[in-house]
C-alpha cells in the first residue's frame, strides 16, 4: 500500500515559522556585528508572535510583537549604541 | 449607504473566475484545471488577494492626496501658491515620483550591507500593513479583526526599531543621532498615546474600529466626554509620525536630514511615502477613536466613506496648521513634555472615563 504524503496546512505553516526562527536563533550566535544580532533577534520573536497567532490567540500575538519587538528590542539598541564601543569596522572610539 | 467590498469583489472573482475563464477552459477540454481554479479555497484566496490589492490602491491614492494637500496648504500659509502640475497642482506628486523613481541607487561605502537596504523595507512594509485595520465605511474594510485598535499600534510599536536600524546602517552621525532621537521620541509618546486610547476602549467596551465607530453612533462622539483625552492623542500622534512640532529626528537645520541623510532615490521617495501613509492611519485612528468614524448625516445617498475621507482630511489640516504656526520642540524638552505634561493628562483622562463608566452615563 502506497504511503500518501500529506499534510495540513497549519503544520506547513508551523513548520516554515520554526525553520525562520531556528536560522535566525542561529545567526544571532554566528554575527559578528552585535547589531545585526539584535536584528536576529527581534525575527525570533517575530516569529515567536506569528506562532501564538497560529495557535488561536492573537491577543496575545500582538501583545508579542508590542511588546518584544516595540521595546525589548529597541532597548537593547540603545543599550549597544549607548555603552563605549567602536563604530562599525572604524578604530577610533564613538 | 455604503460599498460591501468583501461582498462585491467575491461576486466579481466567482464571475470571472468560474462563469468566464470556466467556461474557456472547458471549452478547452480542460476540466481538472476549471474545476481547481473553480474550488472554494481558490476562490478565497484570490479574493483576500484582489481585496488587499484594492485597499493599498486606496490607502496610497489618499496618503498622495494628503502629500498634495500639505504642500498646497503649506504654501497658502506661506503666501504662496504650492504646487502648480496639473489641475490645482494635484499631478506634482506623480512627477516627483517619477523624477525619484529613475534616480540612481546608491550605497555609501561604510554601510551596512545586509540592514541598510532592509531597514526602509521594513518602514514602508510595516506603513503599508497598517492599511489592513483601518475602516473606510460599515462594508469597507480588509479586516474586521475583534483586536484592530490594538494591532495599528502595535505596528506603529515596531517603527522605531526600523528607524534605529536604518539610522545605525547608513554609518553616518547625523542618521545615528537622528535614529536616536526618532526612537526615544516615538517609545515615550506610545505611553499617553496607549493610554489615552484605553480610556476609549474603557467607554465603548471594544477593542474592534468597526464596534467603536458603532458605539460612537448610537451614543456620544468620544471627543465630548474625553477632551483631555482627544488634545492628548493628538499631540501624540503628531510626535508618533514626526511631524513639525516633533520633528526632530529630522531637524534640518542640525541633523541634514535626520536619520534618512544617507538614503537617496526610490528608498528616499519610499521613506517619504511611509511617513504620510503613517499620517493617514494616524489621523484616521483620530476621526475613529474619537470624531465618530462615518457618523453623519447621509439622507440614504451620501457615502459614509466620503464622512470618514471628510474627518480623516479635517485632522490633517489641524497637524498642517500646527506645522505651519509653531517653532520645533528643543531636544531637552521634548520629553519632559511627554512624561511631565501629557502622562499626568492621559491619566487623570483614564480616571474620567472609568468614572463615567461606573456611574454609568456615557
Amino acid at each position: 500500500m502506497a504511503v500518501v504524503w500529506s499534510i495540513e496546512w497549519d503544520v506547513a505553516v508551523f513548520f516554515i515559522l520554526a525553520a525562520i526562527m531556528i536560522i535566525g536563533a542561529i545567526a544571532v550566535i554566528w554575527s559578528k556585528e552585535i547589531v545585526r544580532s539584535v536584528m536576529w533577534l527581534t525575527m525570533v520573536f517575530v516569529g515567536v508572535g506569528a506562532i501564538y497567532v497560529l495557535l488561536g490567540s492573537e491577543y496575545l500575538g500582538i501583545i508579542q510583537i508590542l511588546v518584544y519587538v516595540g521595546a525589548v528590542s529597541v532597548l537593547m539598541l540603545f543599550g549597544i549604541m549607548l555603552t563605549k564601543r567602536r563604530l562599525l569596522g572604524g578604530d577610533r572610539y564613538e | 449607504m455604503y460599498l460591501d467590498l468583501w461582498g462585491l469583489v467575491g461576486g466579481l472573482v466567482h464571475w470571472l473566475m468560474v462563469d468566464i475563464v470556466g467556461t474557456i477552459l472547458d471549452w478547452l477540454h480542460l476540466y481538472a484545471l476549471a474545476d481547481w481554479l473553480g474550488s472554494p479555497g481558490v476562490l478565497q484566496i484570490v479574493t483576500i488577494l484582489v481585496v488587499a490589492l484594492i485597499i493599498l490602491i486606496v490607502g496610497m491614492l489618499v496618503s498622495i492626496t494628503l502629500i498634495w494637500q500639505e504642500r498646497k496648504m503649506l504654501g497658502r500659509f506661506m503666501d504662496r501658491v504650492g504646487t502648480q502640475v496639473g489641475p490645482f497642482g494635484l499631478f506634482q506628486n506623480f512627477a516627483d515620483a517619477f523624477k525619484v523613481l529613475v534616480k540612481e541607487y546608491i550605497v555609501p561605502n561604510a554601510a551596512d550591507r545586509l540592514i541598510y537596504p532592509l531597514a526602509p523595507i521594513l518602514i514602508i512594509g510595516v506603513s503599508m500593513a497598517m492599511f489592513v485595520t483601518i475602516p473606510y465605511s460599515q462594508g469597507f474594510y480588509m479586516s474586521d479583526s475583534d483586536l484592530s485598535v490594538i494591532l495599528t499600534l502595535a505596528m506603529f510599536g515596531v517603527i522605531p526599531f526600523a528607524v534605529l536600524l536604518g539610522g545605525w546602517a547608513s554609518n553616518n552621525k547625523y542618521t545615528l543621532i537622528g535614529g536616536m532621537r526618532a526612537a526615544a521620541q516615538t517609545c515615550a509618546y506610545e505611553v499617553p498615546l496607549l493610554l489615552s486610547v484605553a480610556s476609549v476602549v474603557v467607554l465603548t467596551g471594544s477593542l474592534s474600529l468597526n464596534d467603536v465607530v458603532a458605539y460612537q453612533q448610537e451614543n456620544v462622539w468620544m471627543v465630548v466626554p474625553l477632551i483631555i483625552g482627544f488634545l492628548v492623542f493628538i499631540i501624540s500622534m503628531i510626535s508618533e509620525i514626526e511631524r513639525v512640532p516633533f520633528d526632530l529626528p529630522e531637524a534640518e537645520a542640525e541633523l541634514v536630514e535626520g536619520w534618512g541623510t544617507e538614503y537617496g532615490g526610490m528608498r528616499f521617495g519610499l521613506i517619504m511615502m511611509s511617513e504620510y501613509a503613517r499620517a493617514f492611519v494616524g489621523s484616521s485612528l483620530v476621526a475613529l477613536l474619537f470624531l465618530g468614524g462615518w457618523a453623519g448625516p447621509t439622507f440614504g445617498i451620501i457615502p459614509e466613506g466620503l464622512w470618514f475621507l471628510l474627518k480623516m482630511f479635517l485632522v490633517f489640516t489641524i497637524f498642517i496648521w500646527a506645522r505651519a504656526a509653531l517653532p520645533r520642540v528643543r531636544t531637552d524638552q521634548i520629553l519632559h513634555i511627554c512624561w511631565k505634561r501629557l502622562l499626568p493628562l492621559a491619566a487623570i483622562n483614564l480616571f474620567i472615563a472609568v468614572f463615567f463608566k461606573t456611574m454609568g452615563w456615557f
